[in-house]
């Protein structure tokens, strides 16, 4: 097969991991919290520059573990970004969210409200950090050559395995356990799920906790294998929403399919057509998928 | 008899606050029996049941469990405390499987959860063959099985059954009426709102007639059976200052 469509396959499977951990979020937060969330955006980016922060902190005389450009205070850092992130999704619902829902507010009024904290937190961003590319390592590394000659850079690698890992341990959450399966009927009958006696703030915070934590893996892994910047996560939204809608609202495995896809579109498209226009793949694909399957490919229509 | 497990005394509730659908009900629930609450269309059957969930708000009046003040206790805890609602639609998770509503159903301890869910398949047979459905591929009957049994796995002192035979063929109301009756011989006190009077009625031990938010007429049921007054009171015939 054509080397070129090769490597741009391989790319794409990595570009859509990313985008897949982001669309999650969205897919969480549109059936559970009921409303498309434009802030969870810039979860992606302060995930990423929380590891940054954390990095640069511990980084002095940690040695890269070969192959990677990382090392092992890199773990550390990944988890103070799901953590932090997590508590900064729980703090804009308390601060925003939670007033709303209690003063009945309109679901519009919700997505114009997570329009203004996302500017508030890409902003504030731009104000710590100032608008250059930063980078979590300079380090030099191989990239490794698999036949017939794809490229990969061992972060990459490291960046698909633990998406694997993420998503098999959410899928299992939300399979096996009690709360996972509160967060499943929640997302389908909140008055059901209260009778049943589900509390269903509590599920609320954990899938902002949730929603949150996944949405700062993206960015650490987008920043680690492209580079960190204040428009990063803002850059990825409408893939995110792209790959969530695509997936079907309220599927985590459509979401992971859907991410995929979008990754695939953009990054296979630029063989045939400028790389101007990729971003625009997903678009048509989605038009024409929503033509066909309105409820997106593993969502289900009525509730 | 007994001491009754739910006493409720002159409850106003409404979705609006000024706006009262429940308007001063009183009844007392006995553990072991059926208490049917009838009444016409819009009288308010459904939303009292619901006020005493907690899904709709209550302006005054107490709502006692075991002598308890539990009135406008969150849904969540009202479930927790023992009263199992089972609301006339939208009664089981249509996209969880069949052990999955009743595991999310129980109580945070992962072995009494366990245990009901066996004491729920001994009680349903049915449900029991179909563990692995979905919710949504169950037929109306064996959905409403569902539906209680999703009720009752936290033990309640009180079952609340909204309209369980709307729906349902004939034989299938005789069958959820005689799981009724079945679960109050074990203790559970039934406080069913039903249309479907005369059905209702047989299957109770007692009855009460809801008009405009307040009980009108209550007694055995054997004896509202024959009472004139019972369609009167349907048809609107009597009057308010009756």
């Amino acid at each position: 097969m054509d080397p070129l469509f090769l490597q741009h396959t391989s790319d794409g499977i990595l570009t859509g991991a990313i985008i897949a951990l982001g669309a999650i979020g969205v897919t969480l937060s549109m059936t559970i919290l009921r409303f498309a969330n434009f802030g969870h955006s810039e979860l992606v980016t302060f995930g990423a520059y929380i590891a940054l922060v954390f990095v640069s902190f511990s980084g002095i005389g940690a040695q890269p573990i070969d192959p990677f450009s990382i090392g092992w205070p890199f773990f550390a850092a990944i988890a103070a970004a799901g953590v932090g992130t997590a508590l900064l999704a729980l703090a804009t619902d308390w601060l925003i969210f939670r007033r709303l829902r209690r003063s009945n507010a309109a679901r519009l009024t919700f997505i114009f409200a997570s329009f203004g904290a996302a500017l508030i937190l890409r902003n504030l961003i731009m104000l710590g950090f100032g608008a250059s590319p930063e980078y979590y390592s300079r380090e030099l590394t191989m990239a490794i050559l698999i036949p017939p000659g794809i490229r990969v850079m061992p972060d990459q690698i490291l960046v698909l395995g633990l998406t694997l890992v993420l998503v098999v341990a959410l899928w299992a959450f939300l399979t096996f356990t009690r709360a996972g399966l509160a967060m499943r009927a929640v997302a389908e009958s909140p008055t059901l799920s209260s009778v049943s006696g589900i509390d269903v703030n509590s599920v609320t915070r954990w899938t902002w906790i949730l929603s949150g934590g996944l949405a700062a893996m993206a960015g650490v892994f987008f920043g680690l294998t492209v580079q960190l910047r204040p428009e990063m996560g803002f850059n990825l939204l409408l893939p995110l929403f792209a790959a969530a809608i695509l997936g079907g609202a309220g599927s985590v495995f459509g979401a992971v399919v859907g991410g995929l896809i979008v990754g695939l579109a953009e990054n296979l498209s630029v063989i045939w057509i400028s790389p101007g226009y990729k971003m625009a793949i997903p678009f048509l694909l989605m038009l024409v998928l929503l033509y066909l399957r309105p409820h997106g490919l593993f969502g289900r229509g009525e509730r | 008899m007994s001491a009754p497990v739910l006493t409720i005394s002159n409850l106003v509730a409404g979705y609006v606050p000024d706006v009262p659908i429940v308007r001063g009900a009183s009844l007392n629930v006995i553990p072991g029996s059926i208490l049917t609450v009838l009444g016409p269309n819009g009288a308010g059957k459904s939303t009292l049941v619901k006020a005493i969930a907690g899904l709709v708000p209550v302006t005054s009046g107490t709502v006692m469990l075991d002598g308890k003040d539990v009135t406008s206790t969150p849904a969540h805890a009202v479930a927790g405390l023992g009263i199992g609602y089972v609301p006339q639609t939208e009664n089981v998770f249509t996209t969880l499987s069949v052990v999955d509503n009743l595991k999310v159903s129980g109580s945070p301890s992962a072995s009494d959860t366990r245990m009901a869910i066996e004491r729920m398949f001994v009680l349903f047979p049915d449900l029991a063959e179909r563990r692995r459905h979905l919710g949504r591929e169950l037929s109306g009957g064996q959905r409403q099985m569902l539906a209680f049994a999703r009720a009752l796995m936290r033990s309640p002192r009180v079952l609340m059954p909204d309209e369980p035979s709307a729906g349902l063929s004939p034989k299938m109301v005789g069958i959820v009426f005689e799981k009724l009756q079945e679960l109050a011989a074990t203790g559970v006190a039934v406080l069913m709102v039903e249309q479907n009077a005369k059905a209702a009625l047989r299957a109770s031990d007692r009855g009460l007639v809801l008009v405009e938010g307040k009980e009108r007429l209550e007694g055995p049921a054997r004896q509202l059976l024959d009472d004139p007054r019972l369609g009167e009171l349907y048809l609107g015939k009597i009057d308010e200052a009756a």
